[in-house]
């Protein structure tokens, strides 16, 4: 395969100049901190984060090097959803703090060097929105095209055979218009008509609002939902059984069974996402709209929502997440999104708020071995390395494990629901361990919190890590000062050899005139690497060479170069 | 067992059965809730109302996610009512007083908190896999058919344990049992049988044309008479034609299982709720033959007007000759709209005992609701308090079902009436605390006094028991029926207006004056003069 390689070096580097850098592209490239509010730190001991809480910590994320963070849903919410779903998309939370709080805390972050983006929710809202309270009511008030109505069939069913992303009828009766609404996820979480001109302009105003306020961007939940089928057709069953989609909710989610051609990613989506660029943008030139894409073949059509300067400037999405059962499914993974993104932009995660920890999902193999943090710091690793950039989810750079939990304790309805065959996603969004050495892991000062702190979490708190050279956090700072110190990483060329290398997965970037190969180990055993190139040091990497190549131990990585 | 009373084996042919929704009867705990005991208090006012059983709501335990129509165990009272003792108690003293009881079974679905669904649910395996109504989802992943439930939607709920979805006619937390499995039958009689050994006289059976569901789940066709119009609580629901989800065949089959089995005692009976639209043409299968004794629909208490025509018309519908199963009429019960507010009637108390009457004179049995016999008009509750999920929902436009459900009212003076020490679960409102019952019963002519007096004379005449009936060819508003037993007809005129009506008839017509009903009109000169929401009883050959 050497021959094709080579090809697709060249191409790399012939097109990996394509995004050139600039410092408007300061998203380009970027690594995000994902905080979860609810569970980042609690200012006021009521057992929920919030946004004074984040500002305490404004220092500690400034000392880790990412370039900036990606708030939680702090809007007003019923919270059902844990604040996706919004019931005014201009206010605060009180339970997360007020406007002054926000501004607070742009401002800190921006002394600090950091970007902030916020999550915004522009397909759906909660059920109690005044919108939607005013949608349900009859079939002919204010807002009665605001979100999507439709008559029953001739036998009383739903229109279509639409489903939920978490099984069931995307639609649910409204005996009050004597109706069915859709809605793509949670029936508390009904979907705007973004068709409808004056609901889109609603919709941006809102995001105008905030973006006024002085955030960098915006995190777009769910893209793929902004439109439907006007017609509203059915979808036909999926006719062949291939994993390019990947998909929550287990092997057994029958929404996998259909082909989502009319009810996700529709080609009027991508008007408005134009609509979003244009008007939020215009005159804003360094704002960015990052757009999480999820339920089709995401690695290969991220492209289509973020090539050329009108539509998204990235796509996160979870096929690194979902994708990771079987290494060599995971490198030819990396291997189509590299060939694919061509001009666009893909974020790369490991995991989030609706996914398990990162090293227990893609590493367990080594946390079973004992050998946790070095699985960590692996994932980090490439995480830091792939082109794309990162959003890393707080707490992996601690490195913590996917925590038991109760039942009693657990918050998430889903979790709730089909314990204890899936315990949800409460595990991921356990409180952040500050110190090893308080009862609550200084979360919060207060005498409870709303979910609790995994004991095995806190010997692996902030102020031990902080402590110890070789801990996961120190591993994370060094990277991304490494990182910082090699900028062509945030926009270079990649090309990800195949898969004949595995458990080596080895990724080219070329930038700047020169050629990186990282490569990292995922088997527990020692493994060669050969090639003609030199180590360059690297934080943590116990990596060895002679002359004909690399040695590397067990989970362990390295940075090499032809020069 | 206690013996108890005269044992008259068609008693149930004109019986009038008093109905308890235990939560709301009488508080002996101050947990603001009503209970068995309270119920066993109130034993000696019941009876003495004339009255020959009564059916208790569900006292079982449940979750109460539909108040008590959703079961978590069938052999057990739920702890919020009291215990097995407690209603072992009930039962000995209600028979000492001549009082048959019988108990709600809801054997449809249970509760998705019931060992049997917590089971089930697991995987397709367990012993009880194919106790509930399991199916595979469509080649898109759909439900396997287009049933509805009857609250609007799909009345399919995905189960990712099983990757299948469950079968619910009603809330999703109300999973369906699949009487195709013949241990779900078994385990069905079982329970009934546990209950009919401590003693319960019969059973009212909760939407009993549910319990079979079309084996090979073919879709429902369209209903051929869409309905019209977008009405407040118009339901999708009514566009099918319900043949393959209710009203099987096979239903016919296990009744008469269930039937055998309680004809192995003395005198026990079932009485059966068929809640559907077509009720009407269940009604003369289901209570044919060896099956339901009778049968309890929603003929009456769907009504928002009243007239002669109602009470008329609906009998002819079910049938009221010799070869015809004997219906269960209600005016009211813990569902609808307290029966003088839906009818218009708020204003005129006095129409209360008219209506029980009429509804008591038909050729059948009948369902007293508790507070009906105090003439209660529907309670009007503010938001704060409502509990009924559905008026939460939908309230102002639709209040739901509480304001039927509020605490019977004993003592004027009382705080909260006398029902509870403690603030109940549902207020007392003004108009029910001046119309307590320690008041009516002092208070001549009250709608208490002229219920009681005329269904103990009601009780004394076999042929409003079980007598033929015909009716009189009368004018609006007047309702003429005839009952006819041996030798002796009982003629009774219905005055259903708020005017005084003369009608001109002879006495060969309208029979000689029979008293001690209560009501009062006068035939003279050819003419029959009755009062405003009177009645005129004669007897004739």
């Amino acid at each position: 395969m050497t021959g094709g390689r080579d090809i697709l070096l060249a191409d790399a580097i012939l097109r990996g100049g394509q995004p050139t850098f600039d410092a408007r592209d300061w998203w380009r490239g970027a690594v995000f901190y994902q905080i979860y509010l609810r569970s980042f730190r609690d200012s006021n001991g009521d057992g929920i984060g919030d946004l004074p809480g984040v500002i305490e910590k404004l220092d500690y994320i400034q000392g880790l090097g990412v370039d900036g963070i990606w708030l939680a849903p702090f809007y007003l919410s019923p919270q059902k959803d844990f604040g996706y779903d919004v019931s005014d998309l201009r206010a605060i939370d009180p339970r997360f703090g007020t406007i002054e709080d926000l501004l607070e805390l742009i401002e800190g972050a921006h002394d600090r060097g950091l970007r902030v983006l916020a999550d915004f929710i522009p397909c759906h809202t909660s059920d109690e929105h005044k919108w939607f309270r005013d949608s349900r009511a009859s079939q002919d008030n204010d807002h009665a095209d605001w979100y999507v109505w439709a008559d029953a069939s001739a036998d009383g069913t739903p229109p279509n055979n639409w489903l939920s992303s978490f099984g069931g009828p995307a639609w649910t009766w409204e005996p009050r218009r004597s109706q069915y609404y859709y809605h793509p996820f949670l029936t508390c979480q009904p979907a705007l008509n973004l068709r409808n001109e004056e609901t889109l302009q609603a919709v941006i105003d809102a995001m105008a609002y905030w973006r006024d306020l002085g955030i960098d961007g915006f995190r777009l939940d769910a893209v793929q939902c902004l439109c439907w089928d006007e017609a509203l057709r059915s979808n036909p069953a999926r006719v062949t059984q291939t994993d390019d989609v990947a998909l929550g909710g287990g092997p057994n989610n029958p929404f996998a069974r259909q082909e989502h051609l009319f009810d996700r990613d529709l080609p009027f989506g991508m008007s408005i996402i134009e609509r979003f660029r244009k008007e939020l943008t215009d005159g804003h030139p360094e704002f960015a709209l990052i757009g999480e894409l999820a339920d089709v073949d995401t690695s290969r059509l991220a492209v289509k929502y973020t090539a050329g300067q009108n539509r998204l400037h990235a796509v996160y999405d979870f096929d690194l997440i979902h994708k990771g059962k079987s290494i060599r499914r995971w490198v030819e993974t990396l291997r189509v999104r590299s060939r694919f993104i061509n001009s666009g932009w893909l974020l790369n995660v490991m995991t989030n708020h609706d996914s398990e920890r990162a090293v227990s999902n893609l590493t367990k193999f080594a946390e079973d071995a004992g050998q946790r943090d070095a699985g960590a710091k692996l994932l980090l690793f490439l995480q830091a390395t792939l082109r794309g950039g990162a959003i890393v989810f707080q707490g992996e750079e601690l490195g913590l494990p996917q925590p038991q939990l109760d039942f009693e304790d657990l918050q998430d309805p889903w979790g709730i629901n089909l314990y204890p065959d899936f315990a949800g996603r409460d595990g991921v969004r356990t409180p952040f361990p500050w110190r090893h050495d308080l009862k609550r892991g200084g979360f919060t000062d207060g005498k409870s919190s709303w979910l609790p702190i995994p004991r095995e979490h806190l010997p692996l708190a902030v102020d031990k890590q902080e402590r110890d050279e070789n801990s996961v956090l120190s591993f994370f700072r060094a990277l991304m000062a490494w990182r910082k110190e090699h900028a062509f990483l945030r926009w270079g060329g990649e090309v990800v050899c195949d898969a004949d290398t595995v458990p080596i997965i080895a990724i080219e970037r070329c930038g700047d005139n020169r050629a990186i190969t990282f490569l990292a180990n995922f088997s527990l055993e020692e493994r060669f690497y050969p090639c003609p190139g030199k180590l360059i040091p690297f934080p943590h990497s116990t990596a060895r060479q002679d002359a004909k190549g690399i040695h590397l131990p067990g989970l362990s990585f390295a940075a090499t170069s032809a020069e | 067992m206690t013996d108890h009373g005269n044992r008259k084996p068609d008693w149930w042919k004109g019986a009038v059965i008093y109905q308890i929704y235990p939560r709301s009867y009488l508080d002996t705990t101050g947990s603001g809730t009503g209970d068995l005991r309270g119920i066993t208090r109130k034993l000696d006012y019941i009876a003495d109302m004339g009255v020959d059983a009564i059916w208790i709501s569900p006292f079982v335990a449940s979750p109460m996610l539909d108040f008590g129509y959703d079961v978590s165990d069938y052999l057990a009272v739920d702890p919020l009512f009291g215990t097995l003792d407690d209603f072992r108690q009930l039962l000995d003293a209600a028979h000492q007083r001549g009082l048959k009881v019988l108990m709600d079974q809801v054997l449809s679905h249970t509760s998705d908190q019931h060992a049997w669904f917590l089971e089930s649910r697991q995987d397709r395996d367990n012993p009880k896999a194919d106790w509930y109504v399991w199916a595979d989802p469509t080649q898109t992943g759909g439900p396997p058919n287009n049933w509805l439930s009857v609250f609007g939607g799909p009345s399919w709920q995905w189960e990712p344990r099983r990757g299948q979805y469950y079968l619910h006619n009603f809330l999703r937390q109300q999973p369906d049992l699949n009487y195709h499995c013949e241990q779900v039958q078994q385990a069905v009689l079982d329970t009934c049988r546990f209950w009919l050994d401590l003693g319960v006289d019969g059973f009212r059976l909760d939407v009993c044309a549910f319990y079979f569901h079309d084996r090979e789940l073919r879709d429902n066709p369209p209903n051929p008479v869409q309905p019209e119009g977008a009405h407040f609580m118009f339901n999708p629901y009514s566009m099918q034609a319900h043949k393959y989800d209710i009203g099987r065949p096979e239903n016919l089959e296990f009744l008469e299982r269930l039937r055998a089995l309680c004809d192995t005692y003395d005198d026990r009976i079932l009485l059966g709720e068929l809640n559907q639209e077509d009720g009407e043409e269940l009604h003369k299968s289901y209570t044919a033959g060896h099956r339901l004794h009778i049968a309890y629909g929603y003929w009456l208490l769907g009504s928002e007007e009243v007239s002669a025509a109602l009470f008329r018309d609906t009998a002819r519908e079910l049938g009221y000759g010799d070869g015809d199963g004997w219906p269960c009429w209600a005016l009211d019960n813990h569902d609808f709209t307290r029966s003088l507010t839906r009818l218009g009637l708020e204003r005129n108390p006095e129409a209360g005992p008219i209506l029980t009457a009429a509804m008591t004179l038909l050729r059948g049995a009948s369902c007293l609701y508790q507070g009906a016999e105090l003439s209660l008009p529907e309670a009007q509750l503010p938001y704060d308090r409502i509990r009924d999920p559905y008026g939460r929902e939908f309230f102002p436009a639709y209040k739901g079902r509480d304001g039927a459900r509020t605490p019977m009212p004993w003592n004027r003076d009382a705080p909260h009436a006398g029902f509870s020490e403690a603030e109940p679960w549902l207020p007392v409102v003004e108009p029910h605390q001046i119309s307590a019952v320690d008041v009516q019963q002092v208070t001549l002519g009250s709608p208490l006094n002229r219920v009681r007096t005329f269904l103990k004379w009601r009780r004394e005449q076999p042929e409003l028991l079980q007598g033929s009936m015909s009716f009189l060819d009368l004018p609006e508003p007047l309702l003429g029926i005839r009952r006819s037993g041996e030798g002796r007809s009982i003629i009774c005129i219905l005055n259903l207006s708020n005017d005084e009506v003369v009608h001109e008839c002879t006495e060969d017509f309208c029979g000689a004056p029979i008293t001690g009903h209560g009501f009062t009109a006068i035939h003279r000169n050819g003419m029959l003069e009755i009062p405003a929401f009177g009645a005129w009883f004669g007897a004739t050959e």
